[in-house]
């Protein structure tokens, strides 16, 4: 009868667990990190053409469920599944864009997934890195920076210049006036802006409607509107 | 005299003596009185405990009945009264604040909305009409944060808000509404 050399078996045995274990851990997180709940809600062909940039957003700590979203979007609205993924890396493609022009800015900034997204809809409707940095700067304390970006994208796109948009929204933000309020500048502004009321005028006159006080007057010696 | 006599009247003289102490004795019984330590607290104690008389002139008195009295008005008036104008009403439980959304279409048989709030479910809200004017309303609780989202009439044609705060091109060649729901109070 051979004798069998239980401690060689043992050894292999242990090495071969310990591989397995290694392997489980050289594994990027974007593999293993599946979201089963997500992908049972998508067709094949669209998971085929998402697939690999969720999996890249994952790596690189973009807002994977705001990437989620557009897909389960793209497929309500029964767009092609070649489009949804183009769609939908064009959109990580905006993530990574904004928040490495506010980390060049601001290097110790630490974005949100919320206010990333924010500030990618802001930049879409043209509001220039620097002035978003410039509104984060203003912030005191930790508070999120979602709405206040969210409504200087709306004033920018309504037309109000820049330097008062930044202006007005650092002061906001700076004076901790409550998110509520300031929720409603842009539906104020519309009520204030008429054919004869520049937009910066109209501004002056929603943040009086909302008792905002005037915030410090720019560099030209005159406050938004005049 | 007889010796029972004697002693008795050594007795009574020893008696009669004074009875002089040492002269360290108060020296050493103040030492020992110094000694002791009364904790802070009880000393605290005894002086709020102890009575005192206070007097008052009769304007002093109602000057201090005054003063009183604004007081306990302000204290009050501070406890009760309303809720600023547009303070929403805090939630009883966990849940967060409905936002209501309305949405006119007297023609529509069914409106629907649905948005990134409901993973883009078409069927996921239904909004009501219940007094048949073509006015559909829905309540839907929503987290702070900012959202998109559109209406869906008679189960086919997607609809942007027109009451929305903003349009927002949605990448697919059409428009999504965005609402902006903010905390319920800022302290």
């Amino acid at each position: 009868m051979n004798r069998v050399s239980l401690g060689s078996r043992l050894g292999r045995l242990v090495m071969a667990v310990g591989l397995v274990m290694a392997a489980g851990l050289a594994i990027p997180e974007s593999v293993t990190a599946q979201d089963p709940d997500f992908e049972s809600r998508v067709p094949p062909e669209v998971l085929s053409v998402v697939r690999p940039v969720l999996q890249q957003a994952s790596a690189d700590g973009l807002p994977v469920s705001a990437l989620q979203a557009k897909v389960l979007e793209g497929m309500a609205k029964r767009v092609p599944a070649q489009r949804i993924g183009e769609v939908v890396a064009g959109l990580a493609g905006e993530f990574r864009a904004v928040r490495a022009g506010l980390q060049e800015q601001l290097p110790s900034v630490a974005l949100t997934d919320p206010e990333l997204v924010a500030a990618a809809m802001a930049s879409r409707q043209g509001v220039p890195t620097d002035a978003l940095a410039r509104v984060w700067q203003s912030r005191p304390d930790a508070s999120t920076m979602e709405v206040p970006v969210t409504v200087l994208g709306e004033l920018v796109r309504r037309g109000v210049p820049i330097p008062d948009a930044v202006g007005v929204m650092s002061h906001v933000v700076n004076s901790r006036v409550p998110m509520n309020v300031a929720a409603q500048i842009p539906g104020r502004f519309d009520g204030a802006r008429g054919p004869d009321t520049p937009p910066g005028a109209a501004l002056g006159q929603a943040l009086r409607m909302l008792n905002i006080p005037d915030p410090p007057i720019r560099g030209k010696g005159r406050g938004p509107g005049g | 005299m007889k010796s029972d006599e004697r002693i008795i009247r050594a007795l009574m003289e020893s008696v009669r003596e004074d009875i002089r102490a040492p002269e360290s004795l108060r020296a050493d019984v103040m030492r020992r009185v110094h000694a002791i330590r009364v904790p802070v607290w009880r000393r605290a104690l005894d002086w709020v405990l102890r009575p005192r008389t206070l007097r008052l002139s009769p304007a002093g008195g109602l000057a201090a009945a005054g003063a009183l009295a604004v007081v306990l008005y302000l204290g009050i008036g501070s406890m009760g009264g309303g809720t600023p104008a547009d303070a929403p009403v805090a939630q009883e439980n966990d849940e967060p604040a409905p936002t209501r959304f309305v949405f006119i279409a007297p023609e529509a048989s069914t409106v629907e909305m649905t948005g990134d709030f409901a993973d883009w479910d078409p069927g996921a809200i239904r909004l009501r009409d219940e007094r048949g004017t073509g006015v559909w309303i829905a309540d839907v609780p929503l987290e702070p944060g900012v959202y998109q989202y559109v209406f869906i009439v008679d189960g086919q044609e997607w609809r942007p808000d027109p009451q929305a705060v903003s349009q927002v091109e949605d990448g697919f060649g059409r428009e999504n509404s965005v609402v902006i729901v903010s905390e319920a109070v800022e302290l």
